[in-house]
């Protein structure tokens, strides 16, 4: 999933424009993707988390 | 799993992992099985390896944003065909597990073709699945260290090659080859060769079966694509059942028996140790191990084989089974049609972009002569794998002259940004803006044509 997310939206937008907006300028393409990719493999990590959490809670009731 | 406590239910996510031996396995599922992974472990290793037209047959080169797969570059404007083919590759997952249930899982998934490995090098190095249990429950001592040792080394090292290739899909291979032993590896490609080559002893040598059962989404929803016509593994409880041994010569329907001997093999082979006779199970690859071992007792017994087989719901409660059915059908056809489509454009698109840009300084600059000035940036960029001459026309005015000399060349793959200078006569402005065209053709191959339009800013009142 990260691997589709990191691969459509860094294709429409370049990731070091991305990390020059947030003030990182001397980044590396390498980098700049390796960044993005784990920041998207981190919000589906989340995504999943908040499920079991919400689906515990949900069941406890 | 639930355990009780204290007279509440409370649920635990994660149930104690007991270690699985799973046996060595022959026959035709196998074969296909290795066959399966012979050419996908063989594709990813050897690839990097293979240049076509001077470059890396499959490299997706970040740093300069550009993907270059067999005759193809990709760059990032063609971002739609990324998004085609993850569209293709989810039709085609819901087409084959609709068709044959968890065929993805069980011949093809990186888990699966990598675990297979990693159990091929267990059992050379510990032995058979009995020795390696005998091993597991030895004392410790310095023989047992010692294979172990020998295991664990043998996985690291094809880890380590592993994530060594996976680094050369995005970094070409012979370079990261002289890196490496020059020790000038860079800090991201060395922390992405370690990370995979972790991920890859960690998923395959350890984690094995866990990863289908609680990492991997589609085990769970792959249910949802199965329907009473899908062929899945299953066990022919009415034929099999009641279960027993017995000896070879022995009639079952004497004893009262099912064609099942309950020798238990089915649980031995599987991968994620589970019993196919309980039904389909979500834990269930599809690797059809356990139809494999099956028939190999089946024929020792002298009983016809397909106890377990691959089946449909509807064939084992006696209803007819359709195979081209609807869904099948739909799948079928937008599959194809979106993978012609997208090799159709890919295969048209055109092998050069023009772009240009205003220079936003000054709307014109007049001359001692009169002349009426515009100024530009003009970006081509040869998305071809060969070098090309280029030759620029600008309409749109008569008498416009261009400061462009042709010919332009732009080497393969390249962007060339050059400032371009436009004049022209203030007689020929009717117009304070006027749209002009931009026409470059490749010289040797008139068929390589491209046009991009701009404006011309000349005075208010000409």
């Amino acid at each position: 999933m990260a691997c589709a997310l990191s691969g459509i939206i860094f294709s429409a937008i370049d990731p070091l424009l991305i990390a020059a907006e947030m003030g990182f300028n001397d980044l590396s393409y390498l980098a700049a993707y390796s960044i993005g990719f784990f920041f998207f493999w981190g919000v589906c990590a989340w995504s999943g988390l908040f499920s079991i959490i919400f689906s515990r809670a949900a069941s406890n009731k | 799993m639930a355990t009780e406590q204290n007279g509440s239910i409370e649920s635990t996510l994660f149930e104690k992992r007991k270690k699985l031996y799973p046996r060595e396995v022959h026959g035709l599922f196998a074969k296909l099985r290795i066959l399966g992974i012979t050419v996908l472990l063989g594709l990813y290793y050897l690839l990097p390896w293979i240049n076509l037209n001077e470059h890396q047959i499959v490299l997706l080169d970040l740093p300069a944003r550009k993907f270059y797969i067999f005759h193809w570059i990709f760059w990032p404007q063609d971002f739609i065909y990324l998004a085609l083919l993850l569209i293709c590759a989810a039709f085609a997952l819901f087409l084959f597990t609709a068709l044959a249930g968890r065929l993805w899982c069980g011949y093809a998934c990186p888990q699966t073709v990598w675990t297979e490995v990693f159990l091929w090098i267990e059992r050379k190095v510990e032995g058979s699945r009995s020795q390696q249990m005998k091993l597991d429950k030895q004392a410790n001592s310095l023989n047992k260290f010692r294979i172990k040792a020998t295991k664990h080394t043998l996985w690291v090292i094809f880890a380590a090659f592993t994530g060594f290739t996976f680094v050369g899909f995005f970094t070409p291979i012979r370079e990261l080859s002289t890196s490496i032993m020059n020790f000038q590896l860079g800090p991201w490609e060395t922390f992405w060769l370690i990370f995979y080559s972790l991920a890859t002893y960690g998923n395959a040598g350890w984690l094995r079966e866990q990863v289908c059962m609680y990492m991997c989404p589609y085990a769970r929803f792959q249910s949802a694509m199965l329907d009473k016509n899908s062929l899945v593994i299953s066990y022919d409880a009415l034929r099999g059942e009641p279960r027993g041994s017995r000896k070879k010569r022995q009639d079952p329907v004497a004893k009262n028996l099912g064609s099942c001997v309950d020798c238990t093999l089915c649980v031995q082979v599987c991968p994620t140790g589970i019993d196919i006779r309980d039904g389909l199970q979500y834990e269930c690859i599809g690797c059809a191990a356990c139809i494999d071992v099956c028939d190999d007792v089946m024929e020792k017994m002298d009983y016809p084989s397909g106890l377990i087989k691959y089946t449909t719901e509807n064939s084992l409660d006696g209803k007819p089974t359709k195979i081209l059915r609807a869904r099948v059908i739909i799948y079928t056809l937008l599959l194809i049609s979106i993978l012609a489509g997208v090799i159709y454009s890919i295969e048209t698109r055109d092998s050069v972009a023009l772009n240009i840009l205003r220079d936003r300084n000054a709307l014109y600059r007049e001359g001692y002569d009169g002349t009426i000035s515009n100024s530009y940036t003009i970006k081509i960029l040869n998305m071809d794998l060969i070098e090309h001459r280029y030759k620029i026309d600008v309409s749109g005015i008569d008498g416009l002259e261009s400061s462009i000399v042709d010919p332009i060349y732009v080497g393969a793959g390249q962007v060339l940004e050059a400032p371009l200078l436009l004049s022209a006569q203030p007689e020929a402005l009717h117009n304070p803006s006027i749209k002009i065209t931009l026409s470059l053709r490749a010289s040797e191959y008139p068929s390589i044509t491209t046009e991009s339009e701009g404006r011309f800013i000349g005075p208010l009142d000409p």
